[in-house]
């Protein structure tokens, strides 16, 4: 059996791994996340990794089998790893516990039924065991596990909920809780009906899966909510999920006749991308395949296979490896993988458009990639087959989409593709369209309120922080003139530091004098949250850098290199 | 789609539509309802001079609020409203002309600008902007100390924290890049267009006192703790043109993260190519299509204008080119021209020079003084990185000016090291 500290320690890594910074977590625990975690744990006691972690949550969480003890979950392990992680898990876990019941009928005794069953309590009573009461007792841990995310640079997304006291410290759990299991099988039926009545196929990305799932009309409440959820990092987390689901689909049997009792863990397929290059000289442009690291998994050293041979594949910055050779933007390529049992294949769906941005650390390069949605008024490339221009056309025409001269023909075996440069999405007047290509349309159609900007200063890149006395200029895009900019002091209970209407794309200054800490940045425009965003603030006198430094270069010398004043022979391990 | 919450007040009227559109939107934006009344549309085909405008209005049910009348009011809308308006009725009510849409949102079309940060090869402008300043040395300690926090990053990036330093008020960004490289704290990419901090290293020097300096990655937080143990010195560089010089002055608590390069100008004085060798290291400029470009020749002291044919090997010159795009991304490199070989070669502006000088003629004599341990290089004249990196790790000193106008000196190198790399570079040694 794997002990409380090693599965804390392990869902840590779980939930964090290969995302770059700025990424939005969810502490979504369920079966699946449970038995692929379980892996890599050694031996494990009862049937499933579930019976394991939850026999481990219970010895230290619980006392006598009637109630709560949280003292051994209010340390922090490995440096700063917070103990509450494991315990929190087990909250999500009984929410996603919760098949068939609504949101909004979750009130603190619907709840904590399925808290008791899953943290072995016996007493049958309603409402918060002992333990766990004054109600909010459990928030702090919360708070423990935001603050964690944002200091490692990622966003956190559990909070409050805005109800009433029966709901506003269940909405904790609930929010994390993504897919429930009941949804799992829901879907797995879906997308095998889909796939054979030839709607769906077996490549799928993110914004295939993304377009399948608004436009899919379901018998769930949930899923219906889910699939026309408002807040994108939200949203993109379930789609996240689901292309977790499909890339895991045995299409060789229907999932209703063929599933067994306990779910087995399949492997997945890593879904790649393409990497823009332009010779700042000669012009030539290149796309070459641009995998991405597999999130959630600690990094292995895993290869790819191509005529004939293994390559290595090397990381270049988080979430991303190093680009390989040139692909066609058509896509509709597989490779195989090996290194890690649970990845098979490196894909790339049959597309006909992609939407790319520039490197924010390197703006003034020629490099665009898909390393996230455009934000607003953020400009960006699309490269599309020209069938596609007609639908671009219209969308310049209708004031919605704007770009810069006119569209660039490839040439060479990327004939037949275009590239509308410099795009920016110019208003949210989208609902009135009639598109043409409801793809295309859906993909640029703005879904955020709002994009924050942390800019200047002096940030250590891939990490979002800034040395003290040099700290970002914060400012808000939107469509609307004034926003609401929230800045919160995660070190210190999230109090708020700043509260004020600014107007939207003018610098926030006052904030380049906060002292080292955790924050976060909220806006919202017309009443909702918009958008989010943390970083942090480190001093010159506390502030460690890795070692050694993880990028290297070398001056090349004949049978020797040098590294700064470091020479080593050619073959020399580093 | 359309949004189940919008509904239309329609309103008929004369005018001109650009125009229209501008009272609208600043009515709208007086009455800060961009929230309520996101959208406009207007009927495009005017009919006896008079046309439909439509007002999309969220939200909103029952009867058409007063702030919505009131901006209807500002915008010289009078009445009759026709009120409420599905989406659907409007296509009835315009028949079959086409409708303009204006977000009242919208936002102004802004195109990226690249900043503008230079070539990190190009030494053709200004080096530096002031005398030398005390207070260089403090912000290049602070450079020092985020580049190593930072780890690695991009040319952009570097340029971005020099001026949040306020380095560049002092001295140009490439030629902080340029003293970091020299004095071992920092590799760059062959095309500058990336750098990465170098490993922390233990360095011996190479004259008689065989004193140790540290090169490489060091953060505020190390020097401080190393401060703090009494187990260094430090003294500001000749010119204050980079990062202290820091000297172990006893047994520090914990050097285990430091690598030891022992005295590494005399072991690369041994193994460092010729000059031929190593320009045949150079990284080559492929498919470069310079009937792109406009090109100018380096006459020694300048860049000339110049035609180049093509294909043409006996009407080329070799040396060093600018060559500036006619049109798109690219913009302004500066690059050697191998007539031999054929090939344009990338390397620092310096090194590119030389090699140019050294096409042309024998490079002049480098000057040893024996009195005060140092060598003199004319400023013209200035050698490879790689070469010059070997001059300033023999002491950790980066090169100051000369007293004499034109010329660089190179602090605490022993002759025999001079004449070693000198003899690389087919450059003699006078004493």
């Amino acid at each position: 059996m794997a002990t409380y500290p090693k599965w804390n320690r392990a869902l840590a890594e779980y939930f964090t791994s290969g995302l770059p910074a700025g990424s939005t977590i969810y502490l979504s625990v369920d079966d699946d996340v449970l038995e692929s975690i379980g892996q890599s744990l050694g031996t494990r006691i009862g049937t499933s990794w579930t019976d394991d972690f939850l026999e481990a949550v219970r010895q230290t969480c619980v006392a006598s089998g009637v109630g709560m003890s949280l003292e051994g979950v209010g340390g922090y392990s490995d440096g700063d790893v917070p103990d509450c992680i494991g315990f929190l898990g087990a909250m999500v876990f009984a929410a996603h516990r919760m098949i068939g019941e609504e949101d909004e009928l979750i009130g603190e005794n619907n709840y904590f039924k399925r808290f008791r069953q899953v943290f072995g309590l016996t007493e049958e009573q309603p409402g918060r065991p002992d333990g766990l009461k004054p109600a909010g007792v459990e928030e702090q841990y919360w708070r423990r596990w935001n603050r964690w995310l944002a200091s490692k640079g990622f966003v956190p997304s559990a909070e409050r909920g805005k109800g009433g006291p029966a709901t506003r410290y269940t909405h904790y759990p609930l929010s994390q809780a993504l897919l429930r299991q009941g949804d799992k099988e829901r879907i797995e039926r879906l997308f095998f009906i889909a796939e054979r009545a030839g709607t769906l196929g077996r490549i799928m990305d993110g914004d295939g899966i993304g377009l399948w799932f608004r436009n899919h009309s379901f018998n769930s409440r949930h899923l219906t909510e889910l699939a026309s959820e408002p807040d994108p990092r939200r949203f993109n987390a379930a789609v996240d999920a689901l292309l977790e689901l499909h890339g895991s689909m045995d299409w060789s049997q229907d999932p209703e006749t063929g599933r067994s009792s306990t779910r087995t863990f399949a492997q997945r397929q890593l879904v790649g991308s393409l990497y823009r290059y332009e010779c700042p000289i000669t012009g030539n442009i290149e796309y070459r395949l641009y995998p991405p690291m597999p999130k959630r998994s600690a990094a292995s050293s895993l290869e790819i296979f191509k005529d004939g041979r293994w390559y290595v594949l090397r990381a270049q910055r988080p979430g991303w490896f190093m680009p390989l050779w040139e692909e066609s933007p058509a896509g509709d390529c597989r490779y195989e993988l090996r290194g890690d049992d649970r990845l098979s294949h490196l894909v790339v769906p049959s597309r006909g458009f992609w939407t790319l941005v520039r490197d924010a650390d390197d703006p003034s390069s020629t490099i665009f990639a898909n390393w996230r949605p455009p934000g607003i008024e953020e400009t960006f490339l699309v490269l599309c087959r020209a069938e596609y221009a007609a639908q671009m056309q219209r969308l310049r025409q209708d004031n919605l989409l704007q770009w810069s001269g006119d569209p660039f023909e490839l040439m060479g075996s990327n004939h037949g593709w275009l590239e509308f440069r410099e795009c920016m999405v110019i208003s949210r007047e989208w609902d009135d369209l009639i598109p043409q290509n409801a793809d295309l349309v859906e993909a640029l159609r703005p879904r955020i309120g709002a994009s924050i900007c942390l800019s200047g200063g002096l940030r250590v890149p891939n990490r979002w922080a800034w040395i003290e006395g040099y700290g970002p200029e914060i400012k808000i895009f939107a469509f609307a003139d004034h926003a609401v900019l929230k800045v919160l002091d995660l070190s210190n209970s999230e109090s708020l530091v700043f509260e004020d209407e600014v107007v939207t794309g003018e610098p926030l200054v006052p904030v380049l004098s906060l002292p080292q800490g955790d924050y976060l940045v909220e806006a919202f425009t017309q009443g909702p949250l918009a958008a989010r965003q943390s970083f942090r603030i480190v001093s010159w006198k506390t502030a460690d850098a890795t070692q050694p430094p993880e990028t290297l270069f070398y001056t090349d010398l004949p049978s020797h290199r040098l590294c700064g004043a470091v020479l080593s022979e050619c073959g020399d391990n580093e | 789609m359309s949004n189940p919450d919008r509904r239309y007040v329609a309103v008929r009227t004369v005018g001109n539509i650009p125009v229209l559109l501008q009272h609208i939107r600043h009515a709208v934006r007086t009455c800060r309802l961009t929230g309520t009344i996101p959208v406009v549309k207007f009927e495009k085909k005017v009919q006896r001079g008079e046309f439909y405008v439509f007002l999309a209005v969220e939200g909103v049910e029952g009867n058409l609020p007063q702030d919505v009348k009131k901006v209807l009011g500002l915008a010289n809308l009078r009445p009759p409203y026709h009120w409420p308006c599905p989406a659907e009725q409007i296509q009835s009510m315009v028949m079959r002309s086409d409708i303009e849409t204006h977000g009242l949102n919208s936002l102004t079309y802004r195109p990226f600008m690249p900043p503008d940060v230079g070539d990190p090869f190009d030494s053709s402008i200004a080096a530096r902007h002031a005398r030398a300043n005390p207070n260089a040395s403090n912000g290049f300690a602070q450079l020092l100390g985020w580049l190593s926090l930072a780890g690695s990053g991009t040319w952009d990036i570097f340029v971005r924290a020099c001026q949040t330093l306020d380095l560049d008020q002092i001295i140009a960004p490439h030629v902080a890049l340029r003293h970091l490289q020299l004095l071992g704290h920092i590799e760059v990419a062959s095309d500058g267009r990336r750098w990465a901090v170098a490993p922390p290293a233990i360095v011996q020097s190479s004259g008689d006192h065989k004193s140790l300096f540290i090169a490489g990655q060091r953060t505020m937080k190390k020097v401080a703790a190393f401060r703090a143990a009494r187990v260094l010195t430090e003294r500001g560089q000749p010119n204050f043109d980079g990062p202290p010089h820091i000297e172990l002055a006893g047994e520090a608590l914990d050097w285990s993260e430091f690598s030891s390069a022992g005295d590494i100008a005399s072991r690369l004085a041994e193994i460092l190519p010729d000059l031929e060798q190593w320009k045949n290291t150079l990284p080559a400029i492929d498919r470069l299509n310079t009937s792109n470009f406009d090109l100018e020749y380096w006459t020694g002291d300048r860049f000339k204008p110049c035609i180049f044919v093509e294909g043409k090997q006996s009407h080329n010159v070799a040396g060093m080119y600018r060559l500036t795009a006619r049109s798109g991304f690219a913009n302004r490199f500066v690059t050697f021209y191998d007539r031999r070989e054929q090939k344009w070669l990338q390397a620092d502006w310096y090194a590119l020079r030389f090699l140019a000088l050294s096409a042309e003629n024998a490079p002049e004599p480098a000057v040893y003084s024996q009195a005060t341990f140092s060598l003199l290089i004319p400023a013209q004249q200035r050698w490879p990185i790689l070469y010059e990196k070997v001059l300033v790790l023999a002491s950790g000193l980066l090169p100051s000016p000369a007293a004499n106008p034109g010329w660089l000196q190179y602090h605490g190198i022993p002759l025999s090291l001079c004449r070693a790399v000198g003899a690389k570079l087919g450059v003699p040694i006078k004493e």
